[in-house]
């Protein structure tokens, strides 16, 4: 999907950006900072979930190989945690916080996208499958194809609650939606 | 987004048309996702037979396209199964709208026919009959009153009329260009100047006229 390159802002070329700065102010507009970075660098490249393990020393935003800076593990934590609590535009996997899911669009977005795309190509009360919305040919073109399963789930649930859908399973245990 | 609203429509149960439809269409995810394996596994195939054959592995080559082949006649296969599976599928959820549509148009045939009860022929005639009456009398008395009203009317509109004719007379005779000197000429705008005159004269006797007309009722 992503066709151009990421632009980074210019604090990203900023040694100081990548340490956690000691005054609580400073730090605060930084960490406010490095959340906004991450979740523009996530939807550009389409990342729905950031493994901090992975990511350190290797992975850009939190890392600049041009001026030789990572952000440490620590602060990655931090900052994804800020993401998840303060922000609300982020869910930890498990609870050992190292696997975190980005919420570049929330899940009441996306269910608000997948309802018009369904309303728009007349599938309301039909039955679809998960993966008939994520992985079909004819979804192939709208900003939720290949949107992972968990989320898919959540967005999903928005829908049940507004009464828009109901989910139920195959034999098999596959996912099925009614779209009302 | 309108919470009430949702609230209020509680969402049909699923039913067992909708699970049947739901397992019918895991099995066509199924399926495609099979197509696609066939696919790569087909893609690979051609692409060792390419390889062999570089190295001058006829016998290897040979094999690898025997594969690829069987595997295309199971990707024929995949494609006509999900055709088949597509079909249920469709006929399915068109008889289920075919039901809808049936069961909507019995309840508007009972609506209609809820409503043909209570308009019995006779009321309508009945009422029918009754408002031509009215219809009638109402008639009956406009032309009692309107009879009265006609001739004073019909007075003022002419007067009304006259002096308009009259003012606009007046007017054209103002904007006339004055009169040059030269016989032909002359002559002609003679003519022009008599004809309005001339025009006006039984209008303004029929203005007197008309005032007349006025005034009499009044002075009887």
């Amino acid at each position: 999907m992503a066709t151009s390159a990421f632009e980074c802002p210019a604090i990203h070329s900023f040694p100081p950006f990548f340490t956690q700065q000691p005054t609580a102010d400073t730090w605060n507009k930084q960490r406010q900072l490095w959340c906004e970075l991450v979740l523009a660098h996530s939807q550009h490249h389409r990342v729905f979930i950031i493994d901090a393990d992975e990511v350190v020393g290797k992975a850009a935003p939190f890392h600049n190989p041009a001026i030789r800076r990572s952000l440490p593990r620590e602060t990655v934590v931090l900052v994804l945690e800020h993401l998840v609590s303060a922000l609300k535009c982020g869910e930890w996997e498990n609870k050992d916080r190292t696997r975190c899911w980005v919420f570049w669009r929330k899940p009441d977005e996306w269910a608000s996208l997948i309802y018009k795309w369904i309303f728009d190509t007349g599938r309301t009360n039909t039955v679809c499958t998960t993966f008939e919305i994520i992985h079909g040919d004819e979804s192939a073109d709208e900003s939720f194809h290949e949107l992972p399963e968990p989320l898919l789930m959540r967005a999903l649930d928005v829908l049940v609650k507004q009464g828009k859908a109901q989910i139920f399973n195959s034999s098999d245990g596959n996912a099925g939606v009614k779209f009302i | 987004m309108g919470g009430a609203l949702s609230k209020q429509k509680r969402p049909p149960a699923v039913s067992t048309k909708d699970r049947a439809v739901l397992e019918l269409k895991v099995q066509r995810d199924k399926l495609k996702q099979y197509e696609k394996k066939l696919q790569t596994v087909l893609d690979r195939e051609l692409q060792v037979a390419r390889e062999q054959l570089r190295l001058k592995n006829h016998h290897a080559a040979r094999l690898a396209l025997a594969k690829k082949k069987y595997q295309e006649q199971l990707l024929r296969q995949v494609g006509d199964q999900l055709l088949n599976l597509e079909q249920l599928t469709s006929s399915i959820e068109y008889a289920m709208v075919e039901q809808q549509v049936l069961e909507g148009l019995k309840a508007g045939n009972q609506v209609l026919q809820e409503l043909n009860k209570e308009m019995r022929i006779e009321d309508v005639e009945k009422l029918m009959d009754d408002t031509a009456d009215a219809i009638a009398y109402q008639n009956e008395l406009a032309e009692l009153i309107s009879g009265k009203m006609t001739e004073e009317d019909e007075a003022e509109i002419m007067a009304q009329l006259d002096e308009l004719v009259e003012q606009e007379n007046a007017e054209v005779i103002k904007v006339l260009p004055s009169v040059p000197k030269g016989d032909k000429v002359d002559q002609h705008v003679e003519d022009a100047e008599t004809a309005p005159a001339a025009e006006a004269a039984p209008a303004k006797a029929k203005a007197k006229q008309a005032q007349k007309k006025l005034e009499e009722p009044l002075a009887a």
